[in-house]
């Protein structure tokens, strides 16, 4: 019985102390998850891609081929695939940005759309 | 006065906090560990789960209700935009199962930032201390927050078992028993081949001495917890587990270290065994990290920024191990740091090209495979960044259209290597280069690595490398790394990494006894072989072996181990059974049966092979070094046939030298090999390293082959002409010699005792033959006397017992009468030559005779032949059937 109790106890200390801590953490150390979440996941991103390899590279001919003709394509190639990788990285820090711009307005829009249509439909 | 402080000091220091101060941080067990505090904790986690599983619930009934709406209700209503601008019941649902995820979210990502992690990348961990109170440190940090799951429960059940033993605080006992519930310490309790029951009773005992009270969580476990903390800090690890709990419990306590060395386990093989469940742990979470960064290896034979060259004809006469790497096929690389380190160092400073020596089977190419892998992770030097290790196959190259345009293969290849930039090449054995199919590869390669393009990382062996390489151009443009042969407890460590792998396959499991015992004895028996891979291979048999017998996952143990041994070897080695035992007591009766007399003699042999059974002698030398003194034909070859028979399986394992062939001086090298020959002998000894040496008549050998066996004789070995060193601990050494015969036949007969007449062979006879330091390198010299007319009877016997096994092969029976047996040893005894000229009488009077009774026809199957004084045989027919 007295374990019962002490359950009670707990299982309605957790769950509102839950409750009231759930925005402040959302809004803090959350965000900074979030946050490092999203970066991790572009860092990783723009690994894959090689970006910085391809940027150190720029004058490097490719494929070893070293004459003068394949030297300006080979800019010419890398300029567009840095083009190309960088639109790729930019497009996913913008999604990532949505994301977070979502993670910050998810609750407050939720908390609030739903107090609303509570109230209007029984009012 | 002085000497007195420390002791009024100390009562305050034991009761005081023990911990460890790691970057100002003091980190302790803050914990107050009672039975309440326990079960608040676990009521708290069961409501934390209860919650959890509310809001997982309303979730999925949020779900349900929404799905069953939609797919009974109105759909396509839904559709539009103005059903939503109205509130209905479902939007509701809706939002508040978007809450309940988001909350869920939060909980579960709240708890797990709150869980703590230990400290990362500390370099120098301090000792676990006792501060008197923890007002004295700035910061202090809770152990009990890194605790894994685990290990939480070890304590926990540590502390109800104190309790309900009435015992005033918890000990290591408790811990050591709260941790064997978790799964990795039951884990080592397989491995270690033991059971609760063993210890049960011990502990009961030991609790039962144990001081009575409220049980308390005190200092004596709250230090063995930071201990545990300490090693896991230098694991590096993130949590401290039930198994670190476990080894400082062990650690802490005298007690359960003699319980387990009761149980045959030592320190060192208990932390061995430890390794092992750490190792298949760390294998793991090694293989998860591996495939994250292997990710990002291109796996197109170009670098990332394609400034690579695509090589079609290299890609034909090689492989490429970071491909193989970048695809999980290559094995993992277990310990060889330090060859590692010097690896890496090599090639980033100095020549780079390097050249990994050792014998065959060391883990050369695992090396090698060790560095593929982490040029995929890119955990390596600038130099080797973003490159591929590529392995040519020197056969391709040089053995195609035999031998023409090798040199042109090996150019065109190494263009390609060029052109490409990207590359680093492996060769094994390099020393194929000289002289492959005919021409020499190695002076092309070593021109081409002036160029400086690329570089070379090759293997080969010590003594090709003497050969091939050392002096020659190539040579001198590698680094040479030396990897030896792993000590015993590296080579464990490395097997018991292999083992999950071979218990899979055979579906059996190895015991850690199992396991120390290949290394063991493979390094004892299996001498033309290295560590690790002779172990590795030597596993894969018994598991083979045990996996066969019928019943899956059956325990794989030291006795299976021995066996395999035995059966490859011929040397007795698997555990002394009873029979057995009693056998080797026996050991004197059964040589007498094939020898007469010489009692001193067979008793120092078979107390010999008895210490060797036992594994009481000195593993560095041989066996057992005899020399036997005494006239010709008294039984010193007869005995040593019979120790053959008797060790070894067989009297024809006995390598037998006849000395008075190795007069001169000249004849060392024909027994040892000149540079670059084998050697009678020592090739001899290498192909049967388990038998018996006979040196026949060694009074007659060059007095410098003496020192020779000087050398077997001490330190178990000899290096042949070819510069192998040839393993003889395994030989039963004997030496016979008729030096002194005459002295030891006067002596006898005017009935001298053996005791005096050994002592004076040793001083005076002996000392013109032999230096005194060498026979003292024989474990016994025994004096064979000159038989006795008795004695030759007996022998007499003994051989026509000999015949009638032969006739009885024949169906024929063989009865000689005792006069005929006296009659032929009396005809057949002469004091000089002992009992030879009995063999020739036997020979002339018997054999002879009964030949010409089988080829006339006169006996028959199932008929007697009874021998009579004076050599006359008569027939007694057989019963008509």
């Amino acid at each position: 019985m007295q374990t019962f109790l002490l359950g009670l106890r707990y299982f309605f200390i957790d769950l509102i102390g839950g409750i009231l801590r759930w925005p402040i953490w959302w809004y803090t150390r959350g965000l900074v998850l979030v946050a490092k979440g999203g970066k991790g996941w572009i860092m990783g991103y723009a690994k894959s891609l090689a970006l910085s390899v391809w940027l150190k590279n720029l004058f490097v001919p490719m494929y070893g081929m070293y004459d003068w003709q394949s030297r300006i394509i080979s800019f010419l190639m890398r300029v567009a695939q840095i083009i190309v990788r960088a639109i790729g990285v930019l497009f996913l820090i913008i999604a990532v940005f949505i994301v977070m711009v979502i993670y910050l307005l998810l609750p407050i829009a939720t908390v609030g759309t739903f107090i609303y249509e509570i109230v209007s439909l029984y009012a | 006065m002085l000497d007195a402080q420390p002791e009024t000091n100390k009562p305050t220091l034991v009761a005081g906090v023990p911990g460890l101060s790691i970057n100002g941080v003091f980190w302790t067990w803050l914990e107050n560990t009672t039975e309440v505090s326990i079960a608040l904790r676990n009521v708290r986690n069961t409501i934390n789960r209860v919650i959890n599983g509310l809001i997982i619930a309303c979730l999925v009934a949020s779900v349900l209700f929404v799905g069953l709406t939609v797919g009974l209700g109105d759909w396509q209503g839904m559709i539009s935009v103005s059903y939503w601008e109205v509130p209905h019941l479902i939007s509701v649902v809706i939002l508040f199962g978007i809450l309940c995820a988001q909350f869920l979210f939060f909980r579960v990502q709240e708890k797990k930032t709150q869980a703590s992690k230990l400290p990362k990348n500390i370099t120098n961990i301090p000792d676990v201390q006792t501060i008197p109170s923890l007002e004295i440190v700035k910061k202090h940090k809770d152990i009990s927050l890194v605790l894994a799951d685990d290990a939480r429960n070890a304590i926990d059940d540590a502390f109800h078992i104190a309790r309900k033993n009435g015992q005033a605080q918890v000990g290591p006992a408790h811990l050591f028993l709260g941790s064997l519930s978790s799964r990795s310490v039951s884990l080592l309790f397989v491995r270690l081949g033991i059971s609760f029951d063993q210890i049960k009773g011990a502990i009961r005992r030991h609790f039962s001495a144990q001081e009575k009270g409220d049980c308390i969580f005190g200092a004596q476990a709250q230090n063995i917890v930071c201990h545990a903390f300490r090693n896991t800090l230098e694991r590096r690890k993130q949590q401290v587990s039930a198994i670190e709990i476990f080894m400082a419990s062990y650690e802490a306590d005298e007690f359960l270290q003699e319980l387990l060395f009761s149980l045959a386990i030592e320190p060192n093989e208990l932390k061995n065994a430890v390794a092992w469940i750490r190792i298949n742990e760390d294998l793991v979470s090694r293989y998860e990290l591996f495939r994250k960064s292997a990710a990002y290896k291109p796996t197109k034979g170009m670098d990332r920024a394609y400034t690579a060259v695509a090589t079609p004809f290299l890609d034909r006469v090689s492989e490429d191990l970071t491909l193989s790497a970048t695809y999980g096929r290559l094995p993992m690389l277990v310990g060889r740091d330090r060859e590692m380190n010097n690896l890496l160092r090599a090639i980033e400073g100095g020549r780079q090209s390097v050249v990994l020596v050792g014998p065959s089977g060391v883990g050369k190419d695992a090396i090698v495979y060790g560095l593929a892998e982490r040029m995929v992770e890119e955990r390596v030097p600038k130099i080797l960044q973003d490159k591929r290790l590529v392995k040519i196959s020197v056969p391709h190259i040089a053995s195609a259209q035999a031998g023409t345009g090798a040199e042109e293969r090996m150019l065109y290849a190494l263009s390609e290597v060029a052109r490409s930039g990207n590359i680093i090449l492996v060769i094994e054995d390099i020393d194929q280069l000289v002289g492959a199919g005919g021409v020499d590869l190695s002076s092309v390669l070593s021109s081409e690595l002036e160029k400086g393009y690329t570089f070379v990382i090759a293997t080969t062996s010590q003594a090709n490398y003497a050969k091939a390489l050392e002096s020659s151009a190539l040579g001198q443009k590698l680094e040479k790394i030396t990897v030896e042969e792993p000590l015993r407890d590296e080579a464990i460590i490395v097997l018991e990494s292999k083992i999950g792998g071979i218990e899979n396959k055979n579906k059996v499991v190895f015991t850690y006894e199992a396991v120390a015992s290949i290394v063991d004895l493979s390094s004892r028996y299996l001498h033309d072989q290295n560590l690790p891979q002779k172990a590795i291979v030597l596993a894969q048999e018994v598991g083979q072996m045990v996996g066969a017998q019928g019943s899956e996952w059956q325990k794989v143990t030291k006795e299976h181990v021995a066996k395999m041994i035995s059966e490859k070897t011929n040397v007795p080695v698997t555990q002394v059974s009873q029979e057995e035992g009693q056998k080797l007591l026996n050991l004197e009766e059964r040589m007498h049966e094939r020898i007469i007399g010489q009692e001193e003699a067979v008793g120092a042999v078979s107390s010999a092979l008895r210490r060797a059974r036992v594994e009481l002698r000195s593993e560095n030398r041989p066996i057992a070094n005899f020399l036997f003194l005494g006239p010709t034909g008294v039984g010193k070859t007869e005995l040593a046939k019979t120790t053959a028979e008797v060790y070894f399986g067989s009297e024809n394992a006995m390598l037998r030298f006849d000395m008075s062939e190795y007069q001169d001086k000249a004849s060392i090298t024909r027994l040892i090999g000149a540079s670059g020959e084998v050697g009678l002998l020592t090739e001899a000894v290498r192909r049967n390293p388990f038998s018996l040496l006979l040196l026949d008549e060694l009074e007659k050998a060059h007095p410098d082959l003496l020192n020779l066996f000087l050398q077997v004789m001490d330190d178990g070995r000899l290096t042949d002409g070819m510069g192998r060193t040839v393993d003889f601990t395994n030989v039963i050494l004997i030496a016979t010699s008729n030096a002194g015969t005459q002295y030891i036949q006067d002596e006898v007969q005017k009935q001298t005792s053996l005791e005096v007449i050994k002592e004076h062979l040793l001083e005076e006879e002996l000392k013109s033959v032999y230096r005194p330091e060498f026979l003292n390198r024989f474990d016994g010299v025994m004096v064979f006397k000159p038989l006795s007319q008795e004695d030759v009877v007996a022998i007499a016997y003994l051989l026509m017992k000999k015949v009638a096994q032969r006739l009885d092969a024949k169906g024929i029976r063989f009865e000689p009468t005792d006069e005929a047996v006296y009659e032929l040893a009396k005809l057949g005894y002469d004091p000089k030559f002992g009992a030879r000229p009995l063999r020739r009488v036997i020979q002339e009077r018997v054999d002879n005779a009964i030949a010409e009774f089988l080829l006339q026809g006169k006996v028959s199957r199932r008929d007697t032949l009874l021998l009579n004084p004076g050599g006359v045989i008569e027939v007694k027919k057989a019963e008509e059937l």
